[in-house]
């Protein structure tokens, strides 16, 4: 089986280009201000809050934009995972990735019309977009107006919590950041699924291999 | 009503097993100035003229009230009135000769350095006398300007949460500079106001609620818990990362005090989650900041490994 496939409608591709700005605005100016000192080469202070401020508005407002995308265009269960034999092919994916990539085997989960993820990539975005994203939204706002948080809780600083709380998921999803841009360039070439992000269309190349 | 940000906290909550002290505090009277406060503690005083046997009734002026809810928690409640204040004060009418009595002083009892030697008075006394406060306004103001001994209580040595102590700092400092009391009788300035002058300031009202005005209004050591050297405003503190970097001025000033006790009474999760500090950039964590990195160095250097096996491979 071989051929284009149109995989990537506009509406997705404007929100993953502006998903992906945003997110390294935010985790430039993040970082920033997690650094930030008279000595630090960090971006101005005051500057980097306005940045990650309105970055951070910006990519709330997208966020809902791609929920009611997944809602209404079907897109959505594509993160919906088959916990049947989840493990097993986790496994085969996780070996393909380690090893099967040098022994030039084929993707076990080629992308297609029908399966645009394959088993890590849906664990993965699921815990990026239905669990860290909405935390760090959550923490983001709170912090952005930290008149509502609560001051302490069973000796707990709820200040502390909510900074916690959006430090470790702005970890997690910087951290997945690093992974996804590495991992989009293990197509046929290392530009293929770039390409396809602006494009929309896939190359579909191979049937599955087994192992 | 507030919206409480209680949600979030509920994963961190199992964790923490500290049950909040009670907040209301407890009020104990002294018998020995019931006599005294059955006139001062009211607007309204009356006592029994004994050469013309009437009984007098006389507005208290407003300076001579004291507020006992608040003598009875502030630092010196275990004091008698006649502590400090003349006996011959027992006597009715007052002899007015009294009130040449000479006042005490702070120092008249903190002034000793094996009196409270943790205070350091002599060393705010020091600071004070450097401070905008006491070369500019010489006739004006004294330690008891800020600090009055019938209700002046400490809260930076307390348990109190941050926003009390920021709260009760900053009401000092507003009983003159907030631009409508004693500053404008000085200075004949009613228009302007704190919020005008420090519109600079990002989110003012939260810095406001956030850290003491003496944070970017003082000269910090290291050895004073509580700096007294104001500077004039020109001297204040304006860069954000002054305050919002791994060493901010706050952990040196507000943050200092349960700095120390947290270091000393809890690990370090637990100090991570019941830490009171609240800026942005204060880095709480050096522990997670090194996790972090590390795992970043990892992912950076799994994608080079994997990245060169495949070109190798190739």
């Amino acid at each position: 089986m071989s051929g284009k496939v149109y995989l990537y409608p506009i509406w997705i591709r404007l929100w993953h280009i502006t998903n992906a700005l945003l997110c390294l605005i935010l985790i430039i100016s993040g970082i920033s201000m997690h650094y930030a000192g008279p000595e630090s080469p960090s971006i101005r202070f005051d500057i980097a809050v306005s940045m990650h401020n309105i970055s951070g508005v910006i990519l709330t407002a997208s966020y809902f934009f791609f929920i009611l995308g997944n809602l209404f265009t079907g897109n959505g269960r594509n993160y919906l995972i088959e916990f049947t034999g989840f493990r097993k092919r986790m496994w085969k994916q996780m070996y393909y990735y380690s090893i099967g990539v040098f022994l030039k085997q084929k993707p076990p989960f080629p992308i297609g019309k029908e399966r645009k993820f394959n088993p890590l990539q849906q664990v993965t975005y699921a815990l990026v977009m239905y669990l860290f994203m909405p935390i760090i939204f959550v923490t983001g706002w709170a912090l952005l107006f930290p008149d509502i948080i609560i001051e302490e809780w069973l000796g707990i600083s709820g200040f502390a919590a909510t900074d916690l709380l959006h430090l470790v998921s702005g970890f997690f999803i910087s951290f997945f950041l690093v992974i996804h841009l590495y991992f989009a360039t293990m197509g046929k070439t290392p530009t293929e699924h770039y390409k396809s992000m602006i494009t929309g269309y896939h190359e579909d190349h191979s049937e599955p291999e087994s192992h | 009503m507030k919206i409480k940000f209680i949600a979030l906290l509920l994963a961190l909550a199992s964790t923490a097993g500290l049950a909040q002290e009670d907040s209301i505090p407890k009020i104990v009277s002294n018998p020995a100035n019931d006599f005294c406060l059955s006139c001062h503690a009211n607007r309204y005083y009356t006592y029994a003229n004994q050469d013309s046997s009437q009984t007098i009734r006389h507005k208290m002026f407003k300076d001579l009230i004291i507020d006992t809810l608040e003598f009875y928690q502030n630092n010196h409640k275990s004091f008698a009135c006649t502590d400090c204040h003349s006996s011959e004060y027992n006597t009715l009418p007052h002899k007015s000769d009294l009130k040449l009595e000479p006042m005490l002083s702070c120092l008249d009892c903190h002034g000793d350095s094996e009196f409270m030697p943790g205070l350091n008075f002599q060393t705010i006394t020091d600071e004070y006398a450097k401070s905008v406060h006491a070369t500019r306004e010489k006739s004006h103001t004294n330690c008891w300007s800020c600090h009055n001994p019938h209700s002046y209580r400490i809260t930076t040595r307390s348990q109190h949460n941050l926003s009390e102590i920021v709260a009760y700092d900053n009401s000092i400092c507003l009983e003159c500079h907030s631009g409508m009391g004693k500053f404008d009788l000085l200075y004949g300035d009613p228009k302007s106001t704190l919020i005008a002058k420090h519109a600079w300031l990002p989110n003012a009202i939260n810095h406001f609620k956030s850290a003491r005005c003496i944070e970017c209004h003082t000269e910090i050591r290291e050895d004073m818990l509580v700096a007294h050297n104001i500077r004039p405003k020109e001297e204040a503190v304006k860069t954000c990362a002054a305050c919002h970097s791994a060493d901010s001025r706050l952990k040196h000033t507000l943050y200092k005090y349960q700095l120390q006790q947290d270091r000393e009474e809890q690990g370090v999760i637990k100090a991570l989650v019941s830490n009171r500090m609240m800026a942005v950039g204060t880095n709480p964590s050096p522990f997670l900041n090194l996790v972090s990195l590390i795992l970043f160095a990892m992912a950076i250097g799994g994608v080079i490994i994997h990245s060169l096996i495949r070109i190798f491979k190739k």
